[in-house]
């Protein structure tokens, strides 16, 4: 748990930062996972516990020296004892709410511990050389992920660098309020798997399909024959996949239309990642009308002989810039049976979500947008990207 | 030799036929002005449905722009032999 104390205190923040398992209990401070030296000379791991004094919402100058120790008697690497220099009273007594120590450390440098920094990495010092003189990999210093609470952070955890550093100014751009992601199929799974990974504070998921098998080839991870088996909506079994890491994954099991499409009214973006058709159409229109910024992608294959063929589409539409939208999309209900046919294009799928993504992080201005295009296509069998409607022209470009 | 200093409506007067590739397919076409609708029915000579609009890309065409790609009542001057274009509806997800 991140507790307040650990935010607003230096000391106890540089702990976190350098990987240290700290965690206070019952006003007390501990670190765990601590490498040291049985008697039988084999590596085991304790915990040291210290009082805490603090003003306020911080820590001050430790008041004693002295700290408490969870594990067996700490030894040398012959398994011989550290009395007189470390330890310096033993007996079991019951410490940081629900613990038992089984001794007391005293050392104390000659002005006492300037802060809690100083006391604990000092402690752990001294029991880790023994423990490094018989397994020289042995660190105190594990990184555990950081949980969080829910008015902390979107993310379920964090790792020890990012509760530390104010989140950057840049990364600060990603936590726009609301994003749907309209289509969960092949495409919408992958940015899914990406944008839950960004600070956004919701993520709305609209699909109306279940999740099959061959559905399965086209999604990150890897399902379950017993996943399958439940036949989810595929917006469930997406939220199930995400939710362990990431807070706030809203499904919406069914499409988008006249019925609902006035949820989409306040979302800061919108990625479309469906099949073309009519229903797209009133989507475009509508999500014009409200004035919303969103991204349309689109893959096509073919056969050519024996092999396959095809493009990426990436199409950004915002408000000044919606023409080029109505002359690169296509609204007719046709089948293209080579996608359907062939689920071993995954990649296609994987690189049609990176282009949505990296184009709707430069729209927050999180990566810096100098081609400026509104349009991109990404051909396959020559590896090129082709770049479109630029900020410039809009509309219908002359040769 | 190509004669880089003709403009395209000079072409336009002399029509050259040349082999272009589609979709991976050579095809011939009778001039050198080749529009969004000829590529897309050389592709598809039986629409998939109706009102398809499709992603027109080409490649390796006669400068000054020698890639990019084709909307509906675009046009590109091609090469005698070489220029490619991918046609697709470009619609799954």
């Amino acid at each position: 748990m991140s507790h307040p104390l650990i935010k607003h205190s230096p000391d106890l923040q540089r702990l976190r930062n350098e990987g240290y398992d700290i965690e206070i209990r019952a006003d007390h401070l501990l670190v765990k996972q601590v490498p040291y030296v049985t008697t039988d000379k084999v590596v085991a791991h304790g915990i040291l516990v210290s009082e805490l004094s603090t003003s306020g919402n911080t820590t001050i100058m430790p008041n004693t020296h002295v700290v408490s120790f969870v594990g067996s008697i700490p030894c040398d690497h012959h398994g011989i004892e550290l009395d007189n220099a470390l330890i310096n009273q033993r007996g079991a007594f019951a410490v940081g709410g629900n613990l038992t120590a089984s001794c007391m450390f005293s050392r104390k440098p000659p002005e006492g511990y300037p802060n809690y920094y100083a006391k604990m990495t000092g402690y752990v010092n001294i029991l880790l050389g023994h423990a490094q003189a018989i397994d020289s990999t042995v660190t105190a210093r594990m990184f555990p992920p950081v949980s969080t609470e829910e008015d902390e952070s979107v993310f379920r955890y964090l790792d020890s660098a990012s509760s530390r550093a104010q989140i950057s100014a840049t990364t600060e751009k990603l936590k726009v309020g609301k994003v749907a992601i309209v289509g969960l199929g092949g495409t919408g799974s992958y940015i899914l798997d990406l944008i839950a990974k960004t600070p956004i504070e919701q993520i709305h998921l609209y699909d109306g399909d279940v999740l099959y098998t061959h559905n399965a080839f086209r999604a990150p991870g890897a399902a379950s024959l017993d996943e399958l088996n439940e036949a989810l909506k595929k917006v469930e079994y997406f939220q199930r996949k995400y939710d362990p890491m990431r807070r706030n994954i809203i499904v919406h099991p069914t499409y988008v239309d006249e019925s609902n499409i006035d949820e989409l009214r306040d979302m800061d973006f919108v990625f479309l990642a469906m099949d073309g058709g009519t229903s797209k159409k009133y989507i475009v229109k509508k999500l014009e009308e409200f004035g919303l910024s969103f991204i349309d992608t689109g893959i096509g294959v073919y056969r050519a002989n024996d092999s396959l063929g095809g493009q990426i589409r990436t199409t950004t539409s915002m408000p000044g810039h919606r023409q080029h939208v109505w002359e690169r999309v296509s609204f007719a209900d046709e089948v293209d049976n080579e996608y359907e046919q062939n689920i071993q294009i995954a990649e296609l799928n994987m690189l049609s979500a990176v282009e949505a993504v990296i184009r709707w992080k430069k729209f927050v201005g999180f990566y810096a947008d100098l081609g400026q295009e509104y349009s991109s296509i990404y051909k396959i069998g020559s590896n090129r990207l082709i770049n479109e409607d630029w900020n410039e022209h809009q509309g219908a470009q002359a040769e | 030799m190509e004669l880089q200093s003709q403009t395209a409506a000079e072409e336009a007067i002399r029509p050259e036929t040349a082999t272009i590739i589609v979709n991976a397919q050579p095809k011939t076409v009778l001039s050198r002005e080749v529009s969004y609708t000829e590529v897309v029915n050389l592709a598809f000579p039986t629409p998939p449905a109706p009102g398809v609009i499709y992603t027109v890309t080409y490649e390796n065409a006669v400068k000054p722009r020698q890639e990019g790609s084709l909307i509906e009542g675009q046009f590109v001057t091609v090469k005698e032999k070489g220029t490619s274009f991918d046609v697709t509806p470009t619609n799954k997800a």
